[in-house]
C-alpha cells in the first residue's frame, strides 16, 4: 500500500534531531499529508541526531530501536545526575557514562560494525534530553515500530557495553577543579568535543570480536574479560554464568549460575548478552562457566557437553 | 523572559508519605538559594511565583515561606515547626521550576562559562556570572547554615555548582516533573541529628529571616 514520508525536526540550540518514516495515505478527504501527526508513522522510521560543538557538528544515525535506546538512556542518566548519584548507563546500542562533573561521554552503535564516541556538555546533554523528551512524548507507538531484522538474533552484534572497555558505572565526582587555582582535571577528559569512529574489531580485545582461530577460546575469552572486569569494592563472592561462545568467538549467551550474579549481572562485561543460549547450539558453539571475582578475578573452565 | 503560568501534574508520592523528608526540605531550600544566588531576588520572587500559579493557599505570605525554608533541617534557626506537608513541597517544586524558568538565560549563560572554564582549566571563580554565583551562594551558605563554618569553600563550591547544574534541567517546562522525580528518589542526605523536631522558639539570620509583623 502507498504511504507517504513524514518528516518533523526537534530543535534545541545545539542539538537538532530529526525523525521521518512512512503513514499510510489518508484518504483524500482527510486533507494533506502535512496534517499528520508524528504518531501516524507507521513503518520505515530512521532518525538523525545532529549535535552542535563549536564549529563543527556531529550526526548520528538509527532506527527506532536506536531512538529508543537513546531515550530510554539519556532519560536514565539525567535521572541519576538529578539524584545526586551520576552514574553510567547503557540500554542495547547505546551508552553514557560521566568523564567529569561536567563532561559525559556518549558511545552509540552506528550500524553493526561501527561506534561512534560523542563527548556531552551538561548543557549538550540538557538540549539532547529535550529533544528526546518532546519526541518520546510524540511517538508513543515508536516502541512497537518494526525493525527490519537481517541476522538471526544470536548473529546481531553484541550489545553496546560488551563493545566498551573499562568501566560503566564510573562515578564522577567534581574534583578539586573548582578551587580558585587551576587544578588538573581528569585526564580521561578530553579539553574539546570529539567524536571517533572505530570498528570494534579493530578497537583492541573485546568481547563479541572475532577471534584469530588459532588461539583457544577459552584463553581468548578469559583474557578479554579479564581486561573488561572491574568488581565493585562491595563484591564479597563470585557471579557465576555459563556463557556460550559460537565457533568464531563471538559471545552468544549468559546465563546467571548463582543468584548474586543474576542480580548483579548489569556490573558485568556481559550484561547485554541473552540469557538463553540457541537450543539447538549452533555447530561448533562451546559453553563455558565464567566466574567473576571479587578483586577483578576471573576464572574460565570449559563445559563438555553432554 | 515571560513565562505563562501552566499547570503541570506532579506524579503522587508514595503511599505513606505525608511529610517531607529531611532530604526533600534541605533540597528545596538549597534549591531556593541556588535562584537566590543568581539573581539577587529573594522571598518576592517566590510569592510572585506562587501567585502567578494560584498555590497561595500553600505559600501565600513571607512567614508561611520562612517556616518552609527554614524546616531545612541544615538551617541554624533552631526551633519553630519544622514539618513542611507533601502539598507544600509541591507546591515548593512548582515555584522553583517556574522560577528557573525565568531565569534560564542567566542559568545557560552562568553554566556555558563553567564549562569554558572546565575545559580550558581555569578556576571558575574567574568566570565573571560564574564568580559572582558562587560568591554569592557561599556567602548565603555560611551565613544561614549550621555546617557553614566548617565547611570548606571548595566543598560549597561544589555543592553550589551542583545546584546550578540541577537548576539548569528544572528550567525545562518538564522541570516541576524532573524536580519531582529527582526528590523523590534521591538517596538521604547526612543532616544534623533531631534537626526533624518541632519546636516552639524560632530565630534565624539572613535576608529571608522572620519579617517582622
Amino acid at each position: 500500500m502507498p504511504g507517504v514520508t513524514l518528516s518533523y525536526t526537534y530543535q534545541q540550540p545545539t542539538s537538532t534531531l530529526t525523525v521521518r518514516g512512512e503513514a499510510p495515505s489518508p484518504p483524500e478527504s482527510a486533507g494533506t499529508s502535512s496534517a499528520l501527526p508524528p504518531r501516524a508513522i507507521q513503518r520505515n522510521f530512521a532518525c538523525q541526531l545532529e549535535i552542535r560543538q563549536g564549529e563543527t557538528t556531529k550526526t548520528l544515525q538509527g532506527d527506532s530501536t536506536w531512538l529508543k535506546d537513546l531515550i530510554t538512556v539519556i532519560d536514565r542518566y539525567v535521572g541519576s545526575q538529578l539524584r545526586g548519584t551520576p552514574k553510567g548507563t547503557f540500554s542495547g546500542t547505546v551508552a553514557i557514562r560521566p568523564l567529569d562533573f561536567i563532561f559525559h561521554r556518549l558511545t552509540v552503535r552506528q550500524g553493526e560494525n561501527q561506534i561512534a564516541q560523542v563527548d556531552l556538555s551538561m548543557t549538550q546533554l540538557y538540549d539532547l534530553l529535550e529533544n528526546l523528551s518532546q519526541v518520546a512524548d510524540d511517538l508513543p507507538q515508536l516502541g512497537s515500530l518494526a525493525t527490519p531484522v537481517t541476522r538471526a538474533w544470536y548473529r546481531q552484534p553484541a550489545g553496546i557495553a560488551a563493545l566498551l572497555v573499562g568501566g560503566i558505572a564510573l562515578v564522577a565526582g567534581v574534583g578539586l577543579w573548582a578551587s580558585r587555582t587551576p587544578e588538573d582535571r581528569d585526564p580521561t577528559a578530553s579539553n574539546s568535543a570529539q567524536e571517533q569512529l572505530t570498528a570494534p574489531e579493530q578497537s583492541g580485545k573485546t568481547v563479541g570480536s572475532p577471534p584469530s582461530l588459532a588461539e583457544d577460546p577459552l584463553l581468548r575469552l578469559r583474557d578479554t574479560l579479564a581486561e573488561q572486569w572491574q568488581s565493585s569494592p562491595d563484591l564479597q563472592e563470585s557471579l557465576v554464568y555459563r556463557v556460550t561462545v559460537d565457533e568464531t568467538g563471538s559471545l552468544l549467551a549468559a546465563e546467571p549460575e548463582n543468584e548474586l550474579a543474576r542480580e548483579r549481572r548489569a556490573e558485568t562485561p556481559l550484561a547485554n548478552l541473552p540469557e538463553v543460549a540457541p537450543d539447538p547450539l549452533p555447530t561448533g558453539a562451546k559453553q563455558f562457566r565464567v566466574s567473576l571475582g571479587p578483586e577483578n578475578r576471573v576464572e574460565v573452565t570449559q563445559i563438555e557437553p553432554l | 523572559m515571560t513565562v505563562e503560568p501552566k499547570q503541570t501534574q506532579l506524579d503522587p508520592q508514595p503511599a505513606g508519605l505525608t511529610t517531607a523528608t529531611g532530604t526533600i526540605k534541605a533540597q528545596l531550600d538549597l534549591l531556593l538559594l541556588g535562584l537566590e544566588s543568581l539573581s539577587g531576588e529573594s522571598s518576592e520572587a517566590v510569592l510572585a511565583a506562587a501567585k502567578a500559579l494560584n498555590l497561595e493557599k500553600q505559600i501565600g505570605d513571607r512567614v508561611v515561606l520562612w517556616r518552609l525554608r527554614n524546616a531545612n533541617p541544615l538551617r541554624r534557626s533552631s526551633g519553630g515547626r519544622k514539618k513542611v506537608d507533601i502539598e507544600e513541597a509541591r507546591a515548593l517544586v512548582m515555584v522553583i521550576a517556574h522560577l528557573a524558568a525565568q531565569q534560564q538565560a542567566r542559568i545557560r549563560s552562568t553554566l556555558e562559562q563553567l564549562e569554558a572554564a572546565v575545559e580550558q582549566e581555569l578556576s571558575p571563580f574567574r568566570q565573571p556570572l560564574v564568580g559572582d554565583y558562587l560568591d554569592e551562594f557561599i556567602s548565603h551558605y555560611r551565613s544561614r547554615m549550621v555546617d557553614g563554618d566548617v565547611r570548606d569553600e571548595n566543598s560549597l563550591a561544589e555543592l553550589a555548582l551542583r545546584i546550578l547544574i540541577e537548576l539548569m534541567f528544572y528550567s525545562s517546562p518538564r522541570g516541576a516533573q524532573r524536580l519531582w522525580k529527582a526528590l523523590l528518589n534521591r538517596p538521604e542526605m547526612d543532616l544534623p541529628a533531631g534537626s526533624d523536631e518541632e519546636g516552639e522558639v524560632a530565630h534565624s539570620s539572613g535576608s529571608d529571616a522572620l519579617p517582622s509583623p
